[in-house]
């Protein structure tokens, strides 16, 4: 389900020290074709609920779906090879479209330290916004909606993240995440 | 600095019925003041304005453009403006309107150009009484966008929206600083730049 070569012992390995470098990492291609396909096939049966609390964010919520459920173990597994330790997590499914977005709130402000996210996208402009941005002291992290791809970012003490409002040139364009932690 | 050079007549006229609309409007107290300048001064504002540097601001509530607190402007008409809003006889007018009273102002310009907006927030700092924008481009529809959006609320919190004021050339916005007052400006999504002078009065 997971790209096989992530599964790589040795590229397991390659993982584990970039994040540490790094603090982060982007992993492209990251589910097989057909389990992207799926996922999208499932979520897309589902209308959505559209969430919207003005001064924190707006978005549409989607179920809990049972292929994400399958996934999980391999990926909680993969993320504690790269973290070092075994992980619990949990997530959203969530479609950000015009008019989406989401701020920093100052009760996330000590958020959860480990974040990871993985996109189902069409070919997205950055221009329209929608971008996943990580805040702090340093340079932004600054990730563009792409299909297929997994991120996981360390979350130190003094960063936020936020996804940055999309604006009207994305039209009718939306983009998922599976946002979890 | 006399206020009637800038303001016109009727503003001054009316500034008990604008007592009344800044009292009883929902969903906190706030007033549209119409045609506020003469004609001619206003055309002159937005002629300077549009020759000041303009900073591209960006963060997660917002992106647009603004220009430096217009106090150390070096434009005369601006700093005309300035002196106007910032003069005892403008903050009485101004009291007479709100019954707040303010002795100082910040201001500056903005620029929403196409896609630039401003999120959902409430304004609050510490000092910031009355918000206020004078509206300097000319009229918007609804439907492009650019429109002040006031929320209703809830135990403080913001809840749906309760009122859109589309920016109406020559109009200035005057609202509470609240713990209610939350506000946003819609994005931009036609492509004339929405010109704007605002700030607070303290």
């Amino acid at each position: 389900m997971i790209n096989p070569i992530y599964l790589n012992s040795e590229v397991k390995e390659q993982m584990k020290q970039s994040f540490r470098e790094n603090g982060m990492i982007k992993l492209p291609n990251f589910l097989t074709r057909d389990v992207h396909n799926k996922l999208l096939e499932d979520i897309k049966k589902q209308e959505g609920k559209g969430e919207k609390v003005p001064d924190r964010f707006s978005f549409r919520q989607y179920n809990q779906i049972k292929i994400v459920k399958d996934l999980s173990k391999q990926l909680s597994e993969l993320i504690s090879a790269i973290i070092g330790k075994t992980v619990k997590m949990q997530f959203n499914i969530r479609g950000y479209g015009h008019r989406d977005y989401t701020l920093i709130h100052d009760s996330e402000l000590s958020g959860k330290k480990i974040e990871f996210f993985y996109v189902i996208s069409p070919p997205w402009d950055s221009a329209w916004g929608g971008n996943k941005v990580y805040t702090g002291s340093d340079e932004p992290l600054v990730f563009a909606p792409e299909d297929n791809s997994f991120c996981l970012v360390d979350k130190r003490k003094d960063m936020n993240s936020f996804i940055q409002y999309i604006n009207h040139r994305a039209g009718n364009n939306s983009y998922i995440i599976l946002e979890g932690f | 600095m006399k206020t009637d050079i800038f303001v016109n007549r009727s503003v001054i006229d009316s500034k008990e019925s604008l007592k009344k609309q800044f009292d009883i409007s929902k969903p906190f107290r706030h007033v549209l003041v119409k045609d506020f300048l003469n004609e001619p001064r206003a055309r002159k504002i937005v002629q300077a304005l549009k020759k000041e540097k303009f900073e591209e601001k960006e963060a997660d509530l917002f992106h647009l453009y603004q220009t430096k607190d217009l106090e150390s402007t070096n434009n005369k008409v601006l700093k005309e403006v300035y002196s106007l809003f910032s003069s005892s006889e403008f903050l009485e007018i101004i009291k007479e309107i709100t019954g707040i009273k303010a002795t100082k102002i910040d201001m500056a310009g903005s620029l929403y150009k196409d896609t630039n907006y401003l999120l959902c927030h409430d304004d609050q700092l510490s000092g910031r009484k009355i918000a206020y924008i004078l509206y300097l481009s000319e009229d918007f529809k609804e439907r492009e966008g650019g429109s002040l959006v006031f929320f209703n609320s809830k135990d403080k919190k913001p809840t749906s929206i309760a009122k859109k004021y589309p920016p109406l050339w020559n109009s200035l916005m005057l609202f509470e600083v609240s713990p209610i007052s939350y506000h946003e400006v819609e994005e931009n999504i036609s492509n004339k730049d929405r010109y704007a002078l605002g700030g607070w009065f303290h």
